[in-house]
């Protein structure tokens, strides 16, 4: 038991305690009143017994309640409390873990992790800052919630009211644990750089409260600088829980307006789950399937944890239109935020390709070999009336072979041979006799094409800015490069595939212009882009002149975007997975139109919802707590509260004795 | 509101103020009773002890020579011829005493008890001389006894008033002093007949001893205790409060807290204190009438003594 201010009791106990002593020892002034005779008056007193000081002490029942009554309301002032968990008091931050796993509800009342996180932490700062009605004590507490990135909720304040406030405004997310931007938040608030401040000791680093399931993928090269660091972990072990762990859909070449969609699942609890996976679209189930989903096992040698795993091919249904394709386990889990991927699916859409050449046949008998919707032959000069004259959306795609525009053309495009006038390349010299080294072989742009034999002779070299990523890398430099400029996706072919390669003798040629077209040509749509992860940004390319552009998010929330282009409308981080919709208004639709993007639960990391049962920084490992600080209890309301009884008892027994004439 | 026991109504100057005239022609038709018959000294209207030539018939007994011949009853002799004589009662004058205390204690109340005494004494007394008794008027206190010369007759009730008048209240009563006044009444009085001590009869000691040589000489005695309105019902007369009471003779205090306890604790007290004395007075064949001062005179003796048989 501690006291918060024992001084406060301790002053008013002396001074009241003999005050009311001296109250009792002094004689009342009574009034003198002359009776005829004193002698029935005598017989009938009984005050006449307590004249004396000492005997009347002894025997005053009223007074003995009184003090005790002033004892105990000297108790309460001194603010007596139980502690459970000591304090080092002085500078806390208390970093709270927000990521997908925290969302498991693994206890008795199905509550997530990161409301008992949140319950724990505000049992800690209740206790951190039992405070007083009479004094505050000097703690100081920074409430920091972390994902992928981690966020002040709270600065350092001693308002317990602030404090509570701010954890009751954590919102889960689902995104990944990353604890190095915790720390360092941490680190930077609790650094005193205010050479003035003397109260603060920049020597007494912060004291660390982490509340988490201890899931966190980012402990490899973290350590503490003299940080103390209580770890509460939050959750138990062997959780149960099944998750999707991708959703893929094909338009297939020979039908184009049918959709197969592909689900992998995992099963991250210890025992096989036979479960129902239902396929919607559009919100409306089409297909239910029964999956039997082998239990997960820990691999010792690997010292992971390897989840059974399933895939799931559904059949083949025709859908024309763009379709929101929804895979979701059929089956309650502790986990329920991975149970559902979501992927958005375009309506097929053949392409408008504008080829700019020095009328070389085989680009142009390829290209013309394509489903396209039209292929416009265009030369250099006519290229530039054309784009005068038409204006950029007169193509999709736009392919220059061997040669190059005089400035940056305003639609997706492809250079073969020649490098284009962009900032984002800067060409230093040539190379020649090159093969090539490695090839990004996920791309979509490389899909089906084989370079094991093809021989550049003569390449361009040129060195990309920071964002530009090359797909295919040669013996000698970059031969082939995606960029951005403008936010406009462009692909630069290093070599000029008809004259100085072998390419053209190849079947890999025409497949890596299909692919190249499509990649560019569908770039803005889902079916070819990569499905983003909570944690990173929403990029929309919506048209130059689209306004009131707005977000819906998959928690029902609708937000506002303001975008000085809208041709790259960004915004994030991105907090929740599944569909996000943005909606804008264009001149040319009277209808608002609708942009769709989903995004995936990082369910190889935050599904195995297991707690780790420490967490390891550099040497130092840190064992769970069990399960949050004690609460205090405070003493004073009970002391207040039998002072109220005792003071009520001593008005009763005056009331029988003396009460009102 | 008045200070608590200080006497604030008006205190008499004249034998009007202690009787008012009106009264006194009311009283004029009562008269005193004494349950015991006294010999007088002079002839009067109250039967007495001795044989004496009234006209009611008490008595025969026969003639032995020297009788006077007159009282002879000749129809007797003629039936029985033997000489009887008739006797017939005397009606002699009656000695009524009234003993006033005028410690400092009667001095207090509103009303005052000495002044309620003082006019019962003038009212008694008045009736007394209006039968033809003999009427002796005392004063006890500390310092003593003082007392009238036995009055006869209704000229003399403005003497008696007068006396009374100028009876003060006397030195305080210590302990012991009411049995040396009832002793020195005792020993001081002439005759026997009936007595009335008017006191509030609040003795320390008690008056058991006191009374005991009153009723040891042969009066007949009556008890008349006045009380105060302050001491009967203290609250109504404004007792309230933390309180030093002082007593007016010994001069003692006590320090009170007026509390619904407290006051019936006194309550209580008082009544057992009057029992006590009502219960001795009963034993010793002793009349007892508790008065409350603030009760008129005509109140006391048309209705409260006649009740009590001490006057018809």
């Amino acid at each position: 038991m501690s006291w918060l201010t024992p001084w406060t009791g301790f002053i008013v106990a002396s001074a009241t305690v003999p005050l009311l002593l001296l109250l009792y020892f002094l004689k009342l002034r009574r009034t003198t009143l002359t009776v005829s005779s004193t002698l029935l008056w005598i017989r009938s007193t009984e005050d006449l017994h307590a004249n004396a000081p000492f005997q009347r002490l002894r025997r005053n029942l009223l007074l003995l309640l009184q003090l005790i009554a002033l004892l105990l309301l000297a108790l309460a002032l001194m603010q007596p409390r139980l502690e459970g968990v000591g304090s080092a008091g002085g500078r806390t931050v208390l970093l709270i873990d927000r990521s997908g796993s925290m969302g498991t509800r693994d206890d008795a009342e199905s509550r997530t992790r990161l409301a008992r996180a949140i319950e724990a932490a505000g049992e800690e700062i209740d206790r951190l800052h039992a405070g007083g009605l009479f004094t505050s004590n000097d703690n100081e507490t920074m409430i920091v919630a972390f994902a992928d990135r981690a966020e002040i909720v709270q600065p350092f304040t001693d308002s317990r009211q602030q404090l509570q406030s701010a954890l009751s405004n954590i919102e889960l997310t689902h995104g990944r644990s990353r604890l190095e931007d915790a720390l360092n938040l941490a680190r930077v608030y609790s650094t005193n750089t205010d050479v003035e401040d003397s109260d603060r000791r920049a020597e007494a680093p912060a004291a660390l409260r982490l509340y988490s399931d201890g899931r966190l993928q980012d402990l490899d090269g973290l350590v503490l600088r003299g940080e103390s660091l209580l770890f509460e972990r939050i959750g138990t072990d062997a959780v149960d829980n099944v998750a999707i762990s991708n959703v893929a859909a094909e338009r297939p070449f020979d039908a184009p307006s049918e959709i197969e969609v592909f689900a992998a699942l995992e099963n991250y609890g210890r025992t096989p789950v036979t479960t129902d996976v239902q396929l919607s679209v559009n919100g409306l189930p089409r297909r239910v399937h029964e999956v039997e989903l082998p239990a997960g096992s820990f691999d010792a040698q690997l010292g992971a944890f390897n989840p059974g795993r399933r895939t799931l091919v559904f059949a083949q249904f025709e859908q024309e239109r763009n379709a929101v394709i929804e895979v979701e386990v059929l089956r309650e889990d502790q986990l329920p935020d991975d149970d559902a991927g979501q992927l958005v699916v375009p309506p097929p859409r053949r392409l408008r390709v504008g080829l700019v050449t020095p009328d070389r046949r085989l680009v142009r008998r390829i290209l013309e070999g394509l489903a396209l919707e039209r292929l416009e032959v265009l030369t250099p000069e006519g290229y530039d009336a054309a784009l005068a004259e038409r204006g950029p959306s007169a193509w999709d795609v736009l392919v220059f072979d061997a040669v190059v525009p005089t400035s940056m053309p305003p639609v997706p495009s492809l250079f073969l041979g020649r490098t284009p006038p962009t900032e984002q390349l800067t060409p230093f010299g040539t190379a020649e006799g090159q093969l090539v080294l490695s090839g990004r072989d996920d791309h979509p742009v490389l899909r089906y094409v084989d370079f094991d034999s093809l021989y550049i002779d003569r390449a361009v070299l040129a060195q990309g800015a920071e964002g530009t990523e090359v797909i295919v890398e040669g013996s000698k430099g970059p031969l082939v490069t995606r960029f951005n400029d403008g936010g406009i996706e462009y692909l630069f072919v290093a070599f000029d595939p008809i004259a100085d390669t072998n390419w053209p003798y190849q079947h890999g040629l025409g497949v890596f212009l299909f692919n190249a077209v499509e990649f560019l040509g569908h770039h803005g749509d889902v079916a070819t882009r990569g499905r983003r992860e909570a944690g990173e940004m929403l990029v929309a390319r919506l048209p130059a002149d689209a306004t009131g552009i707005e977000l819906a998010t998959p928690d029902g929330r609708t937000l506002s975007l303001s975008a000085s282009n809208p041709r790259r409308t960004t915004w994030g981080p991105i907090e929740r997975s599944g569909i996000h919709v943005v909606t804008w208004d264009s001149p040319l639709d009277a209808e608002r139109q609708s942009w769709f993007e989903s995004v995936r639960f990082p369910v190889e990391v935050e599904s195995e919802a297991n707690v780790a049962e420490a967490v390891v920084l550099g040497r130092d490992t840190f064992t769970a707590s069990g399960g949050g600080a004690s609460r205090y209890v405070p003493l004073w309301p009970w002391a207040i509260g039998m002072c109220l009884l005792i003071l009520m008892i001593e008005w009763w027994i005056w009331t029988r004795r003396v009460g009102t004439t | 509101m008045s200070r608590f026991g200080v006497t604030t109504t008006p205190r008499p100057r004249t034998v009007e103020d202690l009787l008012p005239q009106g009264v006194l022609s009311r009283l004029e038709r009562l008269d005193v009773v004494a349950r015991k018959i006294f010999s007088g000294r002079q002839h009067g209207e109250r039967r007495s002890r001795r044989r004496g030539q009234s006209v009611d018939f008490a008595d025969h007994r026969p003639y032995t020579a020297g009788d006077d011949l007159r009282f002879v009853d000749w129809n007797v002799f003629a039936r029985l011829d033997a000489l009887f004589l008739k006797l017939y009662l005397e009606e002699e004058d009656l000695s009524l005493g009234i003993a006033i205390d005028t410690s400092a204690s009667m001095d207090w109340g509103n009303p005052n008890k000495l002044d309620m005494a003082r006019s019962l004494a003038m009212a008694i007394g008045w009736i007394g001389l209006c039968n033809h008794n003999r009427v002796s008027v005392h004063g006890f206190d500390g310092d003593g006894i003082r007392s009238l010369r036995t009055l006869r007759g209704k000229r003399r009730a403005s003497e008696l008033g007068k006396w009374l008048l100028d009876l003060e209240p006397g030195a305080p009563k210590v302990p012991g002093d009411f049995e040396s006044s009832m002793r020195s009444l005792a020993s001081t009085r002439q005759g026997r007949g009936l007595l009335i001590v008017c006191s509030d009869f609040l003795e320390p000691d008690g008056i058991e001893s006191g009374l005991r040589f009153i009723a040891g000489r042969g009066d007949e005695l009556v008890c008349m205790q006045l009380l105060a309105p302050e001491e009967i019902d203290p609250v109504a007369a404004g007792l309230s409060g933390d309180l030093r009471l002082a007593d007016v003779e010994t001069g003692g205090t006590v320090e009170v807290t007026v509390t619904p306890a407290l006051l019936r604790a006194y309550t209580k007290r008082l009544d057992a204190w009057c029992s006590t004395l009502r219960a001795n007075c009963v034993r010793r064949g002793i009349g007892h009438l508790t008065v409350p001062t603030d009760t008129s005179i005509e109140t006391v003796l048309v209705e409260m003594m006649r009740k009590e048989g001490f006057v018809r």
